[in-house]
């Protein structure tokens, strides 16, 4: 050690941290964590704002056009107007697809109406999709990889089989199975992919009438376009351009459903999502920020307050013979070898961070952004900024040194003005940024409190899904079956599981307006089984439609007065339905998820299935259940019994992880700037002891001591107050924040709270140090 | 004897205008090599300023200081922390030990500044030195776990282990025990048998009287 320098200046730098090792610690692992999140953030913007999604094989720029509603909703154009951009000049080339459900049947596993999205041939080449090899990309069907799973059973020789449809007598076969990056499309989870060659036969004329059979396609606003060009495009021009054209089709009228064309850059399928996306993402980089600024500011005030304390021994080694470089190198090295520390911490946790929100938001509106590996080039970034900040706080305060005497009378724990005006500047931060973190987790809170519904159901009932290849389910005699005294049903059936039904597209070109709809098939006693006291009884519920409050909402919004007999379009599959009665919303996904709109169809009339979900009132019945399937089914299996409590629990975990992560950000946050406050607080204590020493001498109670140390932190506070309402005041509208509210007391009493806790403390412990010893200054 | 500094009409000047005070006034100096002076004076009589700018921690005087024929006034910072580092050796009153290091480490803080010391001779120098002082049985120990007396031999070793040719002492027994001040003070005596020069502020007349020569200042100005 006598003669390695490195080690020496490394040990050195190590006593030097003595009693404050662990505000290093708390440092190191908040510059991780910044780390961490800040490359989480570039990764999620860089997904959304620059690449094309991950089920697109080129790294080209594409555009997209689609039609646009004010709310930022997408629909479908025609294929008439992404046909004429191909014969623009500067148009590279021209793609599209289109989403469809779809009767396909397969001889050895039930399908229901798969949703399938329908390509151009010329889409794999132009986005360079990744699909299996294959001799022909026009003809047969492709099966994501998870209707694969769930429904095909994970069985690899269906590729190869044929499904087949009324309209084809050949059939359509199974070319293989898609990657799972293809299971989700923008909005869509597709079951098949579909060459654009079947959508012939998908028209309301018969596919020999070639040409009415053209022009229907061409009309049929249902297509979303993709294209490339040689040069960049002033979108809003074209989108003008465009808007201005005139696209119809000679000899075929559609009404349409009321958006505009709209041209995109990059791949954009649902720009609603996208929205919120943005809005998401900006929050978290504003937090990253905020955490980040945090942390440089304690470190920067930590380096600081330490070379103050130190002061004496830097002047000591300056008379020894000290240079600048010799006082600076060693807090450099050891601010390296800090950085390896933090890099690997910062690395673990986002591989960590990465891998739990890729599980835990699969389904989710995140989904498309975090599909794919992390890519640690943002994490060099993140850490190559992290480090800059760490490197320029640690080395900045030493730089002072330079300027000063070394012959002076005055203790070296002096600090300037401009150190004053920075740690109150500092404070002023962190105070702020505690306020505005109360707002958001008391607001955060109040959102998960205003969702928080009813679940609309019986909790205790029991579900089974069961899977039959052979036999029928007498689904008219379901609704008597278990049927006991009290002359309640306690047995019903669906065709979909409980949680996750298929859904349909409402609205489009019939009636100006869309969205996504959930159909239930379910047996006529469903509601009788599962709501303890149901408005719709099986006796009276032979055809029609019941919807749910918020479907009926939907309709009624849209200027379509729903009622008891009102007749609903509902597509040319699902076909028309007479209203049979409006029902509050069943929660199917839990307390914490919004009720979509949803419709519940009887399966009476529609023969029987090889998918169902049963329902059972009584858990008895489960020991009665497998001679039941055994006297009606040939080799079926069951899953294990579940009640719809706890089906539903297993939702609201899912839905509340968003919201605990954000109290744990929230958490973090709150606890990093009590810390910093707290230490701020001490250091300042430390550098101050001999003035707290001699108003002890002299007689002043603990509250003068406390009123001392509060003093600069009542005036950040109040200047914080001021500047957050200033801030509110600027973005709260946009954002409808409230700018007076209870919310913004509660930050106020919160955080004020907060800064007297992390005040009082340290001065309570100084106080309980001797007199004597505070006076004496070493 | 050869000369070893030179102080020409030096003065020093504290505040600014209105608040201006004088420490020192037009201090005219001449000491060799080899010898020992104490300079001695009531407190605010420039002692410490003029020690100050002995040591090179001071640049702000007017008038001429030359430390070995060199005008000290022309080096740039660099040069003024390298010739600090070889030339001379510091010994506080305080003695200013840093405490998060061993005794043996403290000794060897100077080297490591001193280019021209090999890294090798790092622990033999300092152990030489220490001998010397006759502190070779606690290299290993914490300041803190030594007396004063020690502690301020510490400090005179790490003084003289750079081999300098001025040592500057602030009231170096102006924390110890007579007994004990006196065998410092005998120990520096002892460094100008080696050609050393000391250059020591005192109150005590007793160390004062052990050196070879006495300045005495009064309101900065050299009265005797």
């Amino acid at each position: 050690m006598i003669k390695q320098r490195f080690g020496f200046e490394l040990l050195c730098e190590w006593n030097r941290w003595a009693g404050q090792r662990g505000k290093v610690l708390l440092l190191l692992l908040g510059f991780s964590i910044v780390s961490c999140l800040f490359a989480l953030v570039l990764r999620v913007g860089d997904a959304l704002f620059f690449a094309n999604p991950s089920w697109v094989g080129s790294q080209a720029q594409f555009y997209t056009v689609s039609a646009a509603y004010d709310d930022r909703r997408q629909a479908g154009v025609s294929r008439q107007t992404i046909e004429s951009l191909e014969a623009l000049p500067f148009v590279q080339a021209a793609s599209w697809l289109r989403v469809i459900n779809v009767d396909f049947r397969s001889a050895s596993y039930p399908l229901y109406q798969p949703q399938a999205l329908v390509f151009d041939d010329h889409l794999p080449h132009l986005l360079a999709l990744d699909f299996p090899a294959s001799e022909s990309l026009q003809t047969g069907v492709w099966l994501t990889d998870r209707y694969w799973r769930e429904t095909f059973q994970h069985d690899r020789r269906v590729v190869g089989s044929t499904l087949s449809f009324d309209k084809i007598p050949e059939g359509v076969p199974i070319r293989g199975i898609l990657p799972p990056k293809f299971d989700r499309i923008g909005p869509w989870q597709p079951d098949i992919w579909l060459p654009e060659a079947y959508l012939n036969y998908m028209t309301p004329f018969a596919a020999q009438s070639e040409m009415m059979v053209d022009q229907f396609l061409r009309t049929v606003p249902a297509y979303y376009g993709f294209f490339s060009t040689e040069r960049p495009l002033d979108i809003a021009a074209f989108t003008d351009e465009l808007r201005a054209s005139d696209f119809s089709v000679q000899g075929m009228q559609m009404q349409g459903h009321g958006g505009e064309i709209q041209v995109y850059q990059g791949i954009v399928l649902d720009d609603q999502a996208r929205a919120l996306l943005e809005r998401l993402w900006q929050f978290s980089l504003l937090l990253v920020l905020g955490l980040a600024a945090l942390f440089a500011l304690t470190a920067f005030m930590s380096f600081s307050n330490r070379t103050l304390l130190l002061s004496e021994e830097y002047r000591l080694l300056q008379t020894l013979g000290a240079r600048s470089w010799d006082l600076l190198r060693p807090v450099a090295m050891a601010a390296l070898v800090q950085i390896v520390a933090i890099s690997l911490v910062s690395l673990l946790l986002t591989l960590v961070t990465y891998q739990l929100l890729t599980q835990s938001f699969d389904d989710s509106v995140l989904a498309p952004v975090l599909r794919g590996s992390l890519g640690l080039n943002y994490w060099w970034v993140s850490m190559l900024v992290v480090s800059c900040i760490y490197l320029l706080a640690s080395l900045f305060p030493l730089l002072s040194l330079r300027k000063r005497q070394l012959f002076s009378r005055v203790m070296g724990t002096h600090r300037s003005t401009a150190q004053l005006l920075f740690g109150q500047a500092s404070l002023v931060f962190q105070l702020g940024l505690a306020m505005v973190t109360v707002v958001s987790a008391t607001q955060l809170f109040k959102q998960q409190q205003a969702m928080f519904q009813p679940l609309g159901f019986d909790a205790a009932v029991t579900k089974v899904n069961v899977r039959s290849h052979g036999g029928r389910l007498p689904i008219e005699t379901i609704e008597t079956f278990g049927m006991n005294d009290t002359g309640r049903a306690h047995f019903a059936v669906s065709l979909s599981p409980f949680d996750a039904p298929y859904t349909i597209e409402v609205g489009t070109q019939e009636v100006g307006f869309a969205t996504q709809f959930e159909i239930h098939n379910v047996s006529r006693n469903y509601f009788e089984v599962l709501l303890s006291d149901s408005a719709v009884h099986a006796e009276d519920w032979q055809s029609g439609v019941v919807m749910n409050r918020t479907a009926a909402n939907f309709f009624e919004n849209n200027g379509y007065a729903i009622q008891p007999g009102t007749t609903i379009d509902l597509g040319p599959i699902t076909g028309t339905h007479a209203v049979h009665a409006v029902l509050d919303d069943v929660r199917h996904r839990g307390r914490f998820s919004a009720a979509l709109p949803a419709l519940y169809l009887p399966i009476a009339g529609k023969g029987s299935g090889a998918n169902y979900t049963l329902y059972m009132a009584l858990p008895e019945m489960l020991t009665r259940l497998p001679q039941y399937l055994d006297q009606h089914l040939l080799d079926a299996s069951m899953s294990t019994p579940l009640s719809l409590g706890e089906l539903a629990a297993q939702h609201e975990r899912k839905a509340q992880q968003l919201f605990y992560f954000s109290l744990l950000v929230v958490g973090v946050m709150l606890a990093g700037i009590v810390l910093t406050l707290n230490y701020q607080v001490r250091a300042r204590l430390q550098l101050e002891r001999s003035d707290y020493g001699v108003l002890l001498a002299i007689g002043a109670p603990v509250s003068a001591l406390l009123a001392k140390a509060f003093r600069p932190i009542a005036i950040a506070l109040v200047i914080a107050v001021a500047l957050t309402t200033l801030g509110y005041l600027v973005v709260g509208a946009e954002l409808a924040l409230p700018v007076f509210s209870g919310l913004s007391i509660i930050a106020v009493v919160c955080v004020g709270a907060i800064a007297l806790g992390a005040t009082y403390f340290p001065v309570a412990r100084l106080t309980k140090t001797e007199v004597v010893t505070l006076l004496k200054q070493d | 004897m050869t000369n070893l500094l030179t102080l020409t009409h030096v003065a020093r000047q504290f505040g600014k205008e209105d608040n201006r005070f004088t420490a020192l006034h037009d201090i005219d100096l001449e000491v060799n090599d080899g010898d020992t002076l104490a300079i001695v004076g009531p407190s605010g009589s420039g002692k410490s300023t003029l020690l100050s700018i002995l040591g090179l921690l001071d640049r702000s005087y007017t008038g001429t200081y030359a430390l070995k024929s060199t005008d000290v006034a022309a080096l740039d910072s660099k040069q003024l922390a390298q010739l600090r580092n070889r030339e001379i050796g510091w010994v506080f009153q305080n003695f200013n030990l840093i405490n998060h290091l061993s005794v043996l480490h403290n000794v060897v803080l100077p080297m490591r500044y001193n280019s021209t010391i090999a890294k090798d001779t790092y622990q033999q120098r300092a152990m030489a030195v220490l001998e010397q002082v006759g502190l070779v049985d606690k290299a290993q120990a914490k300041p803190t776990e030594l007396s004063g007396g020690q502690q301020q031999r510490v400090a005179i070793a790490r003084a003289l282990v750079n081999a300098p040719s001025l040592v500057l002492a602030d009231e170096p027994t102006g924390n110890l025990d007579s007994a004990t001040g006196a065998k410092i003070t005998e120990l520096l005596m002892s460094l100008a048998a080696t050609g050393t020069t000391v250059i020591l502020v005192t109150h005590d007349p007793v160390v004062a009287a052990a050196c070879g020569k006495v300045l005495q200042l009064k309101d900065g100005s050299i009265v005797a």
